[in-house]
């Protein structure tokens, strides 16, 4: 009965997949058992009516079966999403903006409608990019911290009293962590990521021809511009590496190895973005030629460098999710 | 004013009282399988008013804790799923019937006491 089928489906429409088609089964036995025990001389139709008015509203039942967090952020990391949220955008706006300026005054062109309208766009975008990466961040924390504290409830259910060495510890130096660090990355993570994604050709060698500035760019911006989403994705791990930082506010086992993955992916996909040959420049090699007259075999030395540019930020990784794991483990 | 308001306000407190009791009500009756509306029907027959709707998700979040099983039973025209209790479930029973004898004997003291 097509009332019937539009019952289970406004039911289990929402509910994780998995489950829908065993709660369909059972919800549709359910209603011809309780039809069937309806033994008055209505129609068939009236009594199904019946039933399901008894079942009640389908989105209470659904909310019934559904045990997922029907929120985003909740309330214990939302100041700190507030403030993050902050900082993000105004490292967005100053990193635009000198950018745009410094741009300006090298590039020597003087259309300042050009200039301003790219000016407004940019920051309208990149508050809106950071806003978005950063509320996703935080979607991300505000699951990872919820798996965490049901484990713990489970492990508490068994009957553990709650002593005073179950206060936390107020952590000492070595294994505090400093809040201004964590805003101060964030900051310096904003501005230069909001500086590769909008002005990617400030990144280069700057020449001083008399009253101008010619840049040759290490990048290729429309390169830099398709793999847009990598880059935000790096945002997003760099600033929920932070934000796992400011939650917790010391070092723990846990953390250290929430802040090892993280840098782990941000590796591979830094790794990723700049093992790619075309993110390069193609044209740097022959314009550094052309404007230094260079008379020595300018190309074998760039691609060297590109080679140990990549070896570098591999290398930092490394260090960095060793010292993360280190204080982690002393820690424990 | 005042009178209607205790009516609502009692059905609330009773709603609350019984709420507490829900669990067990249903884990008292699955040491042998039943499948969800059986046991609604089984329950009424004891007094005890579950409804369809409250009783069914419940059956599934007491399965993912580890306190039932299930299986389906699919040899009828109508596909069943059948829920009995696991040997955790069974235990955790025992101890939760622990707690109730001892909280209905306090709450007689404390009741009873009073007339």
């Amino acid at each position: 009965m097509e009332i019937i089928d539009r019952y289970i489906y406004a039911v289990t429409k929402d509910l994780p997949e998995k489950q829908r088609d065993d709660i369909k089964n059972e919800l549709r036995t359910l209603i011809d058992d309780m039809v069937e025990e309806n033994e008055g001389s209505e129609s068939y139709e009236k009594k199904v009516e019946r039933v399901l008015i008894e079942l009640g509203d389908p989105r209470k039942l659904a909310e019934n079966y559904s045990d997922l967090k029907r929120y985003l952020i909740g309330p214990q990391i939302f100041d700190q999403y507030l403030l993050v949220l902050k900082i993000c955008i105004g490292a967005v706006c100053i990193g635009i903006s000198v950018a745009t300026f410094i741009g300006s005054i090298f590039s020597g062109t003087g259309d300042v409608v050009q200039i301003i309208s790219y000016y407004i766009t940019s920051l309208l975008s990149g508050v809106i990019q950071a806003f978005a990466w950063t509320t996703l961040a935080f979607a991300i924390a505000e699951r990872i911290q919820v798996s965490e504290s049901k484990n713990k409830s489970v492990n508490d259910d068994k009957n553990k009293e709650w002593t005073l060495a179950d206060l936390p510890e107020i952590p000492e130096k070595n294994s505090a962590i400093s809040r201004s660090d964590s805003i101060v990355t964030i900051v310096f993570t904003t501005i230069l990521m909001s500086i590769i994604m909008f002005r990617p050709s400030l990144f280069g060698v700057h020449i001083p021809k008399g009253s101008e500035v010619t840049v040759i760019p290490f990048l290729d911006g429309e390169v830099v511009k398709s793999f847009m989403i990598l880059f935000g994705a790096i945002f997003v791990v760099s600033i929920l590496k932070e934000v796992f930082k400011l939650i917790s506010k010391r070092w723990t086992l846990k953390l250290s190895v929430f802040v090892a993955a993280s840098s782990l992916i941000s590796a591979a996909l830094t790794l990723y973005i700049f093992a790619h040959p075309g993110i390069w420049n193609p044209d740097f090699a022959y314009e550094l030629t052309r404007n230094f007259k260079l008379e020595f075999d300018i190309l074998s030395v760039w691609s060297n460098i590109k080679i140990i540019f990549v070896v570098i930020i591999a290398v930092t990784y490394a260090a960095e999710i060793g010292k993360t794991l280190y204080v982690g483990f002393k820690n424990k | 004013m005042k009178e209607n308001n205790g009516d609502g306000l009692l059905e609330g407190l009773v709603l609350e009282l019984r709420r507490g009791t829900i669990i067990l009500s249903v884990l008292s009756q699955l040491d042998s399988p039943h499948y969800g509306y059986s046991l609604v029907l089984l329950l009424e027959e004891k007094g005890i008013n579950i409804e369809a709707s409250t009783l069914y998700p419940l059956l599934r979040r007491l399965e993912k804790q580890g306190l039932l099983e299930s299986s389906w039973e699919m040899e009828s025209a109508k596909p069943r799923k059948y829920y009995k209790l696991s040997d955790y479930g069974r235990y955790i029973y025992k101890m939760l019937c622990d707690q109730w004898f001892v909280m209905a004997k306090h709450m007689d003291m404390l009741i009873k006491g009073d007339e």
